[in-house]
């Protein structure tokens, strides 16, 4: 059991300042709210959850079932589109009818007359083929499934989690699957190396390689220049434009001839012949 | 004369004396649980709107409620929980974040007709404002309805270890605040 002077205690303990703080709660109240509270809530339980007390008929919940069993067995479920008041109001015990019948014979008269109708024919009227599959349920269930269910589910909640793990779906054997993933390498390695080549080798003419030839010359030996030399004199004969290029657009070369007078470039013109296409200032 | 709760229990089973027995016990029950739901809420207006959720949901949940625990227990639980759910839905609303919403009351405090800001017991009451929910619902059970760790815990469905270290850091945190302001 505990006592005021052990949460005291305790306070203290933990903070005197806070244990020395008075435990009134400044918040005041009306001196007679607490007197109408009662009636307050009472009157909000009949006002906003009426009514105050929902009751049934004795005997209601356990009459319900077979009530509802013999008017699907008796066929009564073709009633159900006349109305949705009839549908409602049949499968009742008969302690409702005798209740409401001591209440108001009148009532208990218009309990069983559906106040929305269809007109006869409606429905076929709309579509013959609905009309046809109306109240038919295309599914079925296995013979007996709802009898053994609850059984079933009984057995289930009592299984350990383990084996109520979900199945796990592999997505795919590796054994088959190997050589999809070897050519798809292969495939993606061809693409690169293409790719690469493409970049590097055919573009070598903006990054041309160099080689130091001053170096690596002298380790010829004259034998294999002269080899050389007797093989290339074919190609040296022909004229050829193997110059290095730059790539010049008109701006480069305005800004490097701007400053060249046009006389000495009509000289040099003269001197070199003719190229046409050279740019001026 | 106080009637004991199994007494108003057996009552309110009874359709006879159902409704006098539900009288009996908010008569027996409502200040303590209006004040432990103003210290949440602050606002007076607020309090009493919670306070009769608290009874409905004691009207509709009586009926089935199980003896294993005793009613002042499970009343508590109840205004605790829609204590905890009202104030949720006035941040929804006011989309505000937790701690915005908590300075929120902090605001209703200052703007109580009898707030005092010398007084140490307001202060202590915004210095329980800036204290997370939960540790204040602790410390208000504790402090002010001196509620034992062991019904606290049926209260709070929280172990009794788990209150104790709650319960110390609230008054740490109550007496920085207080210190400090």
């Amino acid at each position: 059991m505990y006592s005021k002077n052990d949460i005291s205690e305790e306070l203290m303990s933990l903070s005197e300042l806070v244990a020395t703080i008075s435990r009134q709660t400044p918040y005041r109240v009306a001196d007679d709210y607490f007197s109408d509270v009662p009636a307050r809530v009472l009157l909000r339980l009949k006002t906003q959850h009426k009514p105050l007390t929902f009751s049934v008929p004795e005997g209601y919940f356990e009459g319900f079932a077979q009530g509802l069993m013999a008017r699907i067995k008796a066929g009564a479920g073709k009633e159900a589109g006349a109305g949705a008041e009839n549908a409602a109001a049949s499968p009742l015990p008969e302690g409702v009818d005798t209740e409401l019948a001591a209440l108001s014979p009148l009532l208990a008269q218009l309990r069983h007359i559906g106040t929305y109708q269809a007109p006869d024919g409606y429905f076929e009227e709309i579509s013959p083929i609905l009309a046809l599959t109306r109240g038919k349920n295309p599914y079925s269930v296995p013979e007996k499934y709802f009898h053994q269910l609850p059984a079933e589910i009984e057995a289930r909640v009592g299984e350990p989690l383990e084996k109520q793990q979900g199945k796990v779906i592999t997505l795919g054997s590796r054994r088959t699957n190997w050589w999809k993933y070897s050519a798809a390498a292969v495939v993606a390695g061809l693409i690169v190396t293409i790719g690469w080549l493409r970049l590097h080798v055919s573009g070598g003419d903006s990054h041309p390689v160099s080689v130091d030839i001053t170096a690596t010359l002298p380790k010829v030996s004259d034998q294999e220049l002269q080899n050389f030399l007797a093989d290339q004199d074919t190609t040296l004969a022909q004229p050829t434009n193997n110059t290095a290029t730059l790539d010049f657009n008109d701006g480069n070369v305005r800004s490097l001839l701007g400053d060249v007078p046009d006389g000495e470039l009509k000289q040099y013109m003269e001197e070199h012949g003719g190229s046409n296409d050279m740019a001026t200032n | 004369m106080t009637i004991h709760d199994t007494e108003l229990l057996l009552q309110f089973r009874d359709p006879e004396t159902k409704e006098r027995a539900f009288t009996a016990i908010i008569r027996k029950y409502q200040e303590k649980l209006y004040w432990h739901i103003r210290r949440m809420v602050v606002e007076h207006e607020d309090a009493n709107d919670v306070l009769q959720n608290v009874f409905i949901r004691v009207w509709n949940g009586l009926e089935n409620f199980r003896e294993d625990s005793q009613l002042y227990t499970w009343l508590y639980r109840i205004a605790t929980n829609e204590c905890l759910s009202y104030l949720e839905q006035q941040r929804r609303k006011s989309a505000l974040p937790l701690d915005e919403s908590e300075s929120g009351l902090s605001n209703k405090i200052v703007a109580d007709k009898y707030f005092d800001p010398n007084k140490l017991e307001w202060k202590l009451q915004l210095a329980i404002q800036q204290l997370p929910e939960k540790q204040r619902v602790v410390f208000t059970l504790r402090y002010y309805d001196e509620m034992p760790y062991e019904e606290m815990s049926r209260v709070l469905d929280t172990s009794e270890g788990a209150l104790k270290a709650s319960y110390h850091h609230a008054v740490k945190k109550i007496e920085d605040y207080i210190l400090n302001h």
